[in-house]
């Protein structure tokens, strides 16, 4: 119920952005493979990493947004999964590079829930924390509705205690990466800044 | 060329915090007084080949389901001399070294379902492993009774 009390959450929190449809937003839909490291996941293979998200300008070129993201993560040879859902809310900032490309920056902090599987033991256990995410995205600006991007990823999730769980800030401390591409879809032709005319 | 520094700054600094966080902790964790999960001891139980670790032969509790391959624990092909549990979360596993009482131990694994949690009572005994130049230590936990193993109950 918690989980879904804080999906909830940040969808509202995105469809009230969304009602700011006269100022200049856009939708991000991405999709990328995930990386795992040392830690509770170290044997994991990732998988997909997948998300949309919601963003409003702020102010110049300076943006805030929500996303919800779900990562997929499998260990491989058995049946133990783990499915990583990271509602976030984010600053992010657009540099131009010419008229053609942008590098945007975006800062995220959000909290994330793991839900760990393993049907073959009925085992089952979900696992929360803060997640904060600084990412990166190279875009390519079409001109159109809709702009096309590369994008790094870093989640960072420290998990809440829970001695059931583990006893090893070791294994709180959860690091992911992911690589991907996604696409902008803008509600609005954006105005390019006069410099770049 | 000015944006590209202040990314590279923000990042620097992110990643910094970030490292603040990441460290291995203080943990203490006292080995006989509760059942830790294989991967909290696998992890905690580990040091240099050159030191004298606290954990060594010391009384250890562990938990985990026992390995299995080909739906039967492995002990044909290590002479009951040993078997392994495993934490299936996380796919790390542990040694559990018999050192006496062989058969009443496997006849008591024998009844062990495949998703009965174990817990294992027995003594954290250092092994070195070499990794080309590096030596390191890491445990296994020797038992020398079936009193030592609990199927399913703590």
């Amino acid at each position: 119920m918690k989980l879904l009390k804080y999906i909830l959450f940040i969808l509202l929190l995105i469809l009230s952005f969304s009602g700011f449809s006269q100022r200049e937003s856009d939708w991000t839909i991405d999709i990328g493979l995930t990386q795992t490291y040392p830690g509770f996941f170290n044997l994991y293979n990732g998988s997909v990493d997948m998300g949309i998200g919601y963003s409003v300008k702020l102010t110049g070129e300076l943006f805030v947004g929500g996303y919800f993201g779900v990562q997929f993560l499998k260990l491989d040879g058995t049946q133990s999964k783990t499915i990583v859902y990271k509602p976030k809310l984010n600053l992010n900032y657009r540099f131009r590079i010419g008229n053609s490309f942008s590098i945007i920056s975006w800062f995220s902090v959000g909290y994330s829930f793991l839900n760990i599987k393993n049907s073959e033991y009925n085992y089952t256990d979900t696992q929360s924390g803060l997640n904060i995410s600084p990412e990166l995205k190279f875009l390519w600006n079409t001109q159109t509705r809709i702009d096309y991007y590369f994008y790094g990823r870093y989640d960072y999730i420290k998990l809440s205690k829970d001695a059931g769980f583990t006893h090893l800030e070791y294994y709180r401390n959860i690091d992911l990466t992911s690589f991907g591409i996604g696409i902008v879809i803008k509600q609005k032709e954006y105005e390019l800044p006069e410099k770049y005319k | 060329m000015n944006f590209l520094r202040n990314i590279s700054k923000i990042l620097f600094f992110v990643f910094l915090l970030m490292g603040q966080s990441c460290d291995k902790g203080n943990d203490k964790l006292i080995l006989d007084q509760e059942y830790y999960s294989v991967s909290d001891l696998t992890r905690y139980c580990t040091g240099p080949c050159d030191e004298t670790m606290g954990w060594e032969n010391e009384v250890a509790l562990v938990k985990g389901y026992a390995r299995v391959e080909n739906d039967s624990l492995m002990q044909e092909f290590y002479n009951k001399s040993l078997f392994y549990i495993e934490d299936i979360r996380t796919g790390l596993f542990m040694e559990i070294r018999i050192t006496n009482d062989k058969d009443a131990i496997f006849n008591k694994l024998n009844s062990v379902q495949k998703t009965d949690m174990l817990y294992i009572n027995g003594i954290a005994t250092p092994v070195v492993a070499y990794d080309g130049d590096k030596c390191t230590k890491g445990m296994v936990l020797a038992i020398d009774n079936a009193g030592a193993v609990s199927i399913g109950d703590d």
